[in-house]
């Protein structure tokens, strides 16, 4: 059981305030989506919990432990990971390699200078693990930049499910896919959610609504509602809200 | 394939030019191996790991002065820092090749701080801190050098004071290099380095701690370009500041691209195609670095793989 949650966070870039006094948590065994519409600062609040920025203020905790000032890479030790909304893979490495690879960062160290990286048996068996668990078991020796979009994104949750996350961070996941595609992407999430945190950035609201145990939209910023999906769908800020958006999106 | 077929021919190479009466080229085919070796050290950080350094004659030379230092020492009968100088090319050279991973250490150390531009220039900056530190050597001669003529060279039990038998000494070295590095690249390690040259903040994401590879990288490039230095030294018995000229840098990095980024034996080949295009473009014109240029431009424009990638085909990535 863990939870990751943040208090208090806050983030400006010049005098743009993209992250404004920020609470969320997550917990394991549970899918929580963050939404919101573009330029609401999703992507930013998740660097920020992943470690890739620094806030202005505020703290990031895992299972109660202060982890604010831990790098990125060290909080992937700590046993939180993030995939990324534009795919962000290794496309001059197979498939396998790419998971190999992630494997590597979190098997130990790799000043292994002699013996052929491809001749660790146990770490190939358990990227193709990796790479069956997001339906890609044949894609394996294909190379990276052969993967159609869709496969793309699922290599880099592979990618990032190598470290065994206590958390998973994905900034969303299903962008691009067709229909069918993000709805197995949809399941598969929440078959991960039995033993992990899952935050999850997303558009598409059919997934949402169906994905989520707890939804928090982010506006400009700062959350203006949290709750359970039918909490939401009901919440009169957030249906002026997203009404405003497919109005702009008509005209 | 390719490397065995370029180390074959070197390996050729003496008994060749002999056979058409041109002995004089062995000290060429000597600096084609020295050269060689320290453009491929090179590749290993800048074709695999992204990391363009423009201060590799920094090492070069700095290994060049150790090896030409314990030589003067030993001639002059004098000690260094309280050392005994010696010509012992066992001693001599992995004592350039520490003193080169020391410097690589803390070079790369810093520089490994920024990237990109900023990156090149720190290099350049350290590169032409360390060639006027040379210069100011008087003892060794300061701007002007100092020769080493009287020194023979003993490569442990070995006399290499024949040209041809200095060669292979030199061929022998760059061999084991060559498979050295070759395993380097394949190895975990050498994975993780393609991975920080492609896309670092997806290592970082995935739980690397990128810095602590490239450094790695990067000293043991250092410590071979060193080396490889010491061995210029022994070859040219002439000690002076121009091994750590930046231009010898610029030198090194036309040598990798030309042959090929990322190929390892790409740094042979690019090293081959300089001195044989100086030896017979210089009886055209002394302005043969023309040709240098036209022959970069080319190889930038239309293979990005350089020579050895032409060879190699299209499709084809060494690892
Ligand atoms: N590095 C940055 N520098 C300046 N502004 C940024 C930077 N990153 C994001 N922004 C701005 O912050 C706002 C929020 O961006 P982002 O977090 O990507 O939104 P979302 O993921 O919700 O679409 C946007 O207005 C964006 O332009
Ligand atoms: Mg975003």
């Amino acid at each position: 059981m863990s939870e990751l949650s943040c208090h208090g966070l806050r983030k400006s870039f010049g005098a743009l305030v993209v992250t404004d006094d920020l609470a969320l948590s997550v917990r394991s065994g549970e899918v929580h989506a963050l939404i919101g519409p573009n330029g609401a600062g999703k992507t930013t609040a998740l660097a920020q919990l992943s470690g890739e920025l620094r806030p202005d203020s505020g703290s990031v905790r895992l299972d109660g432990t202060d982890i604010t000032h831990l790098s990125l890479p060290q909080r992937v030790r700590v046993g939180v990971a993030r995939s990324y909304q534009i795919s962000s893979i290794f496309a001059d490495f197979t498939v396998a390699e790419n998971v190999e690879l992630a494997l590597q960062a979190v098997g130990g160290h790799s000043f292994r200078f002699f013996r052929p990286a491809r001749s660790n048996a146990a770490r190939l068996k358990r990227a193709r693990e990796l790479l069956a668990v997001v339906g890609l078991t044949d894609a394996g020796e294909a190379s990276a930049q052969r993967l159609s979009h869709g496969q793309t994104r699922q290599l880099e949750i592979a990618m990032a499910l190598a470290s065994e996350p206590e958390v998973l961070l994905l900034d969303e996941p299903m962008a691009g896919m067709a229909p069918d595609e993000a709805h197995r992407l949809a399941e598969l999430v929440r078959s991960l959610a039995s033993d992990t945190a899952v935050l999850l950035v997303e558009h598409d609201m059919d997934i949402v609504f169906s994905a989520a145990d707890r939804i928090s939209v982010l506006c400009e910023g700062s959350l203006i509602a949290s709750g359970s999906p039918d909490q939401i769908r009901s919440d009169p800020e957030v249906r002026r809200l997203y009404l405003r958006e497919d109005a702009e999106a008509e005209n | 394939m390719l490397t065995a077929v370029v180390l074959a021919s070197l390996a050729v190479a003496p008994a060749w030019v002999q056979a058409v009466d041109r002995a004089y080229l062995v000290t060429m085919l000597t600096r084609i191996v020295i050269f060689g070796l320290a453009a491929m050290s090179l590749d290993l950080v800048v074709g695999y790991g992204g990391m363009v350094s423009l201060g590799h004659a920094a090492f070069f030379g700095a290994g060049a002065y150790t090896a030409g230092a314990l030589t003067y020492h030993s001639l002059d009968g004098s000690t260094l820092l309280g050392v005994p100088g010696t010509q012992q090319a066992l001693v001599t050279w992995p004592a350039a090749a520490v003193l080169g991973a020391l410097l690589g250490a803390m070079i790369g150390g810093l520089c490994l701080r920024t990237t990109g531009v900023y990156f090149i220039m720190a290099t350049l900056a350290f590169n032409q801190m360390v060639y006027f530190l040379f210069n100011a050597l008087e003892v060794y001669g300061g701007d002007d050098g100092v020769g080493l003529f009287a020194a023979g060279r003993s490569i442990g039990p070995l006399d290499a004071s024949d040209d041809v038998t200095y060669f292979y000494v030199c061929f022998a070295v760059l061999a084991a290099f060559v498979v050295v590095l070759n395993l380097m690249v394949r190895s975990p390690f050498g994975r993780v380095l393609r991975g920080c040259r492609d896309n670092p903040a997806r290592m970082a994401a995935l739980g690397f701690h990128t810095y602590r590879y490239r450094l790695v990288a990067f000293i043991i490039s250092a410590s071979i370009s060193s080396l490889a230095g010491a061995m210029a030294v022994t070859e040219s018995q002439f000690l002076s500041p121009s091994f750590a000229e930046w231009t010898e840098s610029g030198e090194l990095l036309v040598m990798v691209i030309l042959g090929g980024l990322g190929s390892l034996v790409g740094g042979i080949v690019g090293a081959a195609a300089l001195f044989v295009l100086e030896e017979f473009a210089i009886d055209i014109t002394d302005n043969w670095q023309f040709f240098v240029g036209v022959g970069l431009l080319a190889v930038v424009l239309a293979a990005p793989r350089g020579l050895t990638g032409l060879v190699l085909g299209r499709g084809r990535r060494n690892v």
